[in-house]
């Protein structure tokens, strides 16, 4: 029978990282508002490592939180979650899953189902906002719309993380996407900026964290 | 010529299955297969390399080849001499897309 973790989320302690949970339980979370809930709260992605299985749910936001049990996990796989909220019993929480935190900067973390082969790198249509298959299309498609909808996808990512958490302690990078400004009747201009921290000047790679 | 918004033209190599964009890495500017590894990689390398190279491509078309929906500015370099960060520098890549409101779409070309 499977275990299921319970997690209030109405006191304090932020879950910033990522975590898998063992195929075999459930994950209940309990959001009973005890006053100092106020927030959404945001389950981002759950992972499941190995080809076999299903990912649960890619992305939801829980607007109002009262509760959810993630249930139904797939045999002989591994689920991650990364859940960005307050937890009181974030301790009691952690002290449930195996601490195999993945980075915030995990790719799969952005765009669930991202794969590598070593050779190509692939992105699942459906993590990308607003890219359709007609825009996607290799022929007829339109490479300005996948790279909008890839810097969207970044910037929503990064937006879901509170100050203080994990992933404004990267200071190697920071996008922001400015609210498109209208300029014609029926067009608008929108303007991501993406900063960037790199060793020197020419270089590809971000600066190492400090 | 005039613009091509062809993703092909921008990756050699696209291509799409109706459930996936795939992109070589080889032809995403200086990203690796460690910084493109699914789980112990890094995002940001990969939407840098995504970046770079759109920027690349685009100061690299013809002016009678460039898109005027999509404006890719030339960078802003800073470098930082104080902080956690320093010695190094900071990048900052602006990309504007002219949409269209009511679908919110990169508008089409005049």
């Amino acid at each position: 029978m499977a275990s299921a973790f319970y997690v209030d989320s109405s006191g304090v302690g932020s879950l910033t990282s990522a975590f898998r949970i063992p195929v075999s339980a459930s994950l209940v979370v309990d959001a009973e508002a005890t006053g100092e809930l106020n927030r959404p709260l945001f389950i981002t992605r759950f992972l499941v490592d190995g080809s076999a299985g299903t990912a649960l749910a890619s992305q939801s936001r829980v607007a109002a939180p009262t509760s959810f049990t993630i249930t139904g996990l797939v045999d002989s796989n591994l689920i991650s979650a990364t859940n960005v909220t307050k937890f009181r019993t974030y301790s009691e929480l952690s002290a449930h899953l195996p601490a195999v935190a993945l980075s915030v900067t995990c790719p799969q973390l952005l765009w669930n189902g991202f794969e590598s082969d070593g050779t190509n790198i692939s992105i699942p249509l459906d993590q990308l906002p607003g890219l359709t298959a007609e825009k996607a299309n290799a022929t007829t498609g339109d490479w300005r719309k996948i790279l909008r909808a890839l810097l969207i996808s970044a910037q929503q990512y990064e937006t879901i993380f509170e100050p203080g958490s994990v992933l404004t302690a990267y200071h190697s990078w920071m996008i922001t996407a400015v609210k498109p400004h209208a300029i014609l009747t029926g067009v608008a201009r929108q303007r991501f900026y993406t900063t960037i921290t790199l060793a020197q000047i020419d270089d590809t790679t971000l600066k190492e964290e400090p | 010529m005039a613009f091509d918004a062809t993703p092909t033209e921008m990756w050699a190599g696209y291509s799409f299955d109706g459930t996936s964009i795939t992109i070589p890495i080889a032809n995403l500017n200086g990203l690796t297969t460690v910084e493109a590894h699914a789980v112990s990689g890094d995002w940001r390398e990969i939407m840098l390399a995504f970046i770079s190279t759109a920027h690349a491509h685009y100061t690299g078309l013809a002016d009678a080849d460039k898109p005027q929906a999509f404006v890719s500015a030339t960078p802003l370099y800073q470098s930082q001499t104080t902080g956690d960060l320093a010695p190094s520098v900071k990048v900052t890549y602006k990309q504007e897309f002219y949409i269209n409101l009511d679908v919110t779409d990169v508008a089409d070309e005049p």
